[in-house]
């Protein structure tokens, strides 16, 4: 991808995102009723996560795939595990990682 | 209390996030590299957007060459939470000059609010309410840079080998899964899920957004009001 292209999406995310989370300190003079936007954008978060995991695990050039997959898919799982327990990304990275060394080098 | 004893108070505050905040900044940083972004754009990635989940969501898109509008999209689509949070800090910055309003919204983060705002519940007078905001949402943002930084250089050297680029789904395992609060967000998010297995093939990588819609919509079918947050 283009250097430039990529320069355009940084302006223009770092542009909205600041507007995001400026934009109600600026013109909110008391408490606002958001309750419909919470309730959407209570779903956001796990919905782009899980989407996002689920293609990363799942999914090779749009297929299925187990075979060379597999051992990531595994290491996932059991990473998902290890957030679960420890609630610590740190934590959750390394032994992820460890688990697919582990697994790649078992399996070849 | 002085106002510096509140910034620091706050900056304090924000020690223990900033022992996970670190190594995930360098993921980020690591993984731009990683993706083929310049090492200028790698770090002007965290500067100017500064928001980890969507910047790790423009360097997988950009990795997989898709189209501006829809990185642009998707990385404001998981930004959005920012509404809530601004609109929570409203209130506490009312009566503020512009130009410190515009950086006290800059500096704006899921961890930054979380501390601030808990501040201000405890009772917190204003402007020291303020300095304790500005504390701790100025120590993510010093060790933000500082970890993406890390991370870049770092990820000139790596090895394909290593398999780092796996980092990336694993710390979206590890953003998920304190998102799984209650049944709803599970079948928003299993929903979502699914959905992306078929329709990630859709053009443009328009598949994420589609996904995240059909999720969204799954869970506010599935929930019913109060049963949230």
């Amino acid at each position: 991808m283009s250097p430039w292209i990529v320069w355009c999406v940084i302006l223009v995310v770092g542009l909205g995102t600041f507007t995001l989370r400026s934009v109600f300190i600026f013109v909110l003079d008391g408490a606002a009723d958001l309750s419909i936007l919470k309730r959407i954008l209570y779903f956001v978060p796990p919905v782009v996560m899980a989407a996002l995991v689920s293609s990363s695990l799942l999914l090779r050039d749009d297929l299925l795939v187990p075979g060379p997959g597999l051992q990531r898919l595994m290491a996932g799982l059991i990473a998902g595990l290890i957030a679960w327990k420890t609630r610590n990304i740190l934590a959750t990275i390394v032994g992820g990682m460890a688990i697919m060394w582990t697994l790649g080098y078992l399996m070849n | 209390m002085q106002v510096r004893t509140a910034y620091w108070k706050g900056f304090k505050a924000s020690a223990p996030l900033l022992l996970g905040i670190f190594p995930f900044a360098m993921i980020v940083g690591t993984m731009a590299v990683a993706a083929g972004m310049t090492l200028a754009s790698s770090f002007g990635l965290s500067l100017f957007v500064f928001a980890g989940a969507s910047q790790l969501a423009i360097i997988d898109l950009v990795g997989k060459e898709a189209p501006m509008f829809i990185l642009i999209i998707t990385a404001l689509v998981i930004n959005m939470r920012f509404l809530i949070y601004s609109a929570g800090m409203a209130p506490h910055f009312k009566g503020l000059k512009v130009k410190h309003k515009a950086m006290l919204s800059y500096l704006l983060t899921d961890q930054a609010y979380i501390l601030g705002v808990s501040n201000f519940e405890k009772g917190a007078e204003k402007s020291q309410g303020m300095w304790y905001y500005l504390g701790a949402a100025s120590a993510l943002w010093i060790v933000w840079q500082i970890g993406t930084a890390a991370g870049i250089f770092l990820g000139k050297g790596a090895p394909e080998s290593w398999g780092l680029d796996f980092a990336v789904p694993l710390s979206f395992i590890a953003l998920l899964v304190p998102t799984l609060k209650n049944k709803a967000s599970g079948f928003a998010a299993a929903t979502a899920a699914a959905a992306i297995l078929l329709v990630n093939s859709l053009p443009m990588n328009m598949g994420l957004i589609v996904a995240v819609i059909i999720g969204v919509a799954s869970g506010l079918i599935i929930s019913r009001k109060g049963d949230l947050i």
